[in-house]
């Protein structure tokens, strides 16, 4: 196998990792460059240990006896609350930045080179089929050209050039499309018929529930 | 004496209230506990009605019937001094539904909610309020069966994307790869045209033709019996044709035509789709 080939490989099964293992990515990330804001994580954590402690400790105290202690500790509670919101709410949007820019560093660093990549080598000859007879002309040409080759057609035509040809290339930009179709189709089938949960005909749960009644 | 000075008493309390009453005091009396002492509506009372022969008045609500028919709904109790106020109520609410039902024939004068639902409707036709609630009710149970089709749906491609592939193209490309060299299956001479690679495309371009027919008569079957069509119910484009008007495009029956292109579209991509399988597995035979 020729190094083109496996380079493309590398990025058909990356953008497979990306699709199906975001949250692996996630954490693998998170690992390398730290979870975004670790200070509010920190004090997140200490506040909701603080609050969990002050609740417990409040509910031991009598509202009648001791009604100021309680009434102190309650304000604290609602102070303490209003923190944790405010850090969640610090937290939540830092995850989110942290997504936006992962959106956007998979672009940059994986669809975009992947998409460069086709381009610089869709002619590539990934493989010689055995015989040439497989296909009509027609067809053969555009394994090897892509489907410009239809476009170019009538071109070719008027100027009296003929199709046919010996050996029949499949290229690289072909050989990616005929891929990515097949891997999607082999989803479909296996989520379909194995990871999705039966769906019950309405029209016998209707009749059953009314000669049930 | 004491008795007789409280029964006394008592005697003189009732004529005052009796004369107080015949003075008219009982709906003045009413109209302070309830505080409508301004009130424009009636204040006769039932009280005042029994002892003296009043002419007939409208209730200030009833506004919507005419004036006869007030007065005739109103008359006939007034005549009946004699009967009971229970007897009387019983008579105006006969009265009353007699006077509905006529009215309801008569143009603008009903106030019944079919009517009103009437003046609202600017086509002029009685709304099918029957068909407003059910279909309402319907929607959920529309959903359902739209989520049970699709499911349907989905697992009949997936099934007959797996028999093509595992069934026939595989072991069919692999005997086709072989040519001439030892292979597991050994084809029969008077089979052995069709594994000849020139005879390739054309094998499996009618071994398509087969499959897709027998997929779609398959598909027609579910949306029989669901009642459901598939196209029309899944495609954002056929959705969005439907909302166009006829007549604004020079194009006629642009929603017939936007399915019939879908319907090849589709036709298409399941052969294309095959296409990609075979060319992929090829590949992959190129190293077995």
């Amino acid at each position: 196998m020729n190094g083109v080939v496996a380079v493309t490989l590398l990025f058909v099964v990356l953008g497979k990792v990306f699709q199906f293992y975001p949250n692996v990515v996630d954490a693998i990330c998170a690992r390398i460059f730290g979870p975004a804001n670790a200070r509010a994580v920190r004090e997140l954590r200490t506040s909701l240990a603080e609050y969990a402690a002050l609740k417990e400790k409040n509910m031991g105290v009598s509202a009648q006896d001791e009604y100021t202690k309680w009434t102190l500790n309650n304000r604290k509670l609602d102070k303490l609350n209003k923190r944790i919101d405010s850090l969640k709410q610090e937290v939540r949007s830092a995850n989110d930045g942290r997504a936006s820019r992962f959106k956007h560093a998979k672009l940059v660093l994986l669809t975009v080179p992947f998409t460069l990549f086709k381009l610089w080598f869709g002619k590539h000859v990934v493989y010689t089929l055995r015989s040439p007879k497989y296909f009509p002309s027609l067809v053969r040409a555009v394994w090897d050209q892509g489907f410009l080759f239809y476009a170019m057609l009538p071109l070719q035509w008027l100027k009296g050039r003929s199709v046919a040809m010996g050996h029949v290339n499949v290229s690289l930009g072909v050989w990616c499309w005929a891929l990515s179709s097949v891997l999607a189709t082999v989803e479909f089938v296996v989520k379909t018929l194995w990871f999705t949960p039966a769906v019950p005909n309405p029209a016998k749960r209707n009749t059953s529930t009314s000669t049930s009644l | 004496m004491s008795e007789l000075s409280d029964a006394e008493k008592r005697r003189l309390l009732k004529e005052r209230r009796q004369k107080k009453f015949a003075n008219g005091g009982a709906s003045s009396r009413l109209n302070k506990i309830t505080g409508q002492a301004d009130s424009h509506l009636s204040t006769t009372s039932p009280l005042e009605n029994e002892k003296k022969v009043t002419p007939t008045t409208n209730l200030g609500g009833a506004t919507a019937f005419s004036e006869d028919a007030g007065k005739k709904q109103f008359s006939s109790p007034t005549v009946t001094s004699d009967t009971t106020t229970e007897e009387k109520d019983r008579n105006i609410e006969v009265e009353l539904l007699k006077q509905l039902a006529g009215a309801q024939k008569q143009d603008g004068s009903s106030p019944d909610l079919f009517s009103l639902l009437k003046s609202m409707n600017p086509g002029g036709d009685t709304p099918d309020l029957s068909g407003m609630l059910p279909e309402e009710a319907v929607s959920p149970v529309d959903q359902a069966l739209l989520n049970y089709h699709d499911y349907l749906v989905n697992r009949l491609k997936a099934w007959s994307i797996l028999i093509k592939w595992c069934c026939f193209l595989l072991p069919y490309m692999y005997l086709v790869t072989r040519d001439g060299r030892p292979s597991v299956f050994q084809v029969p001479k008077s089979l052995s045209i069709l594994t000849d690679p020139s005879h390739f495309f054309m094998v499996f371009t009618s071994f398509e033709i087969v499959a897709v027919s027998i997929f779609y008569q398959r598909l027609q079957t579910i949306e029989r019996t669901n009642k459901v069509n598939t196209l029309h119910n899944t495609s954002k484009i056929v959705k969005l044709s439907s909302l166009i008007p006829e007549g604004v495009l020079p194009i006629s029956n642009i929603k017939g035509k936007i399915v019939q292109v879908l319907q090849y579209w589709d036709v298409l991509s399941i052969f294309l789709t095959d296409v990609c399988f075979v060319l992929v597995f090829l590949g992959i035979m190129m190293y077995i």
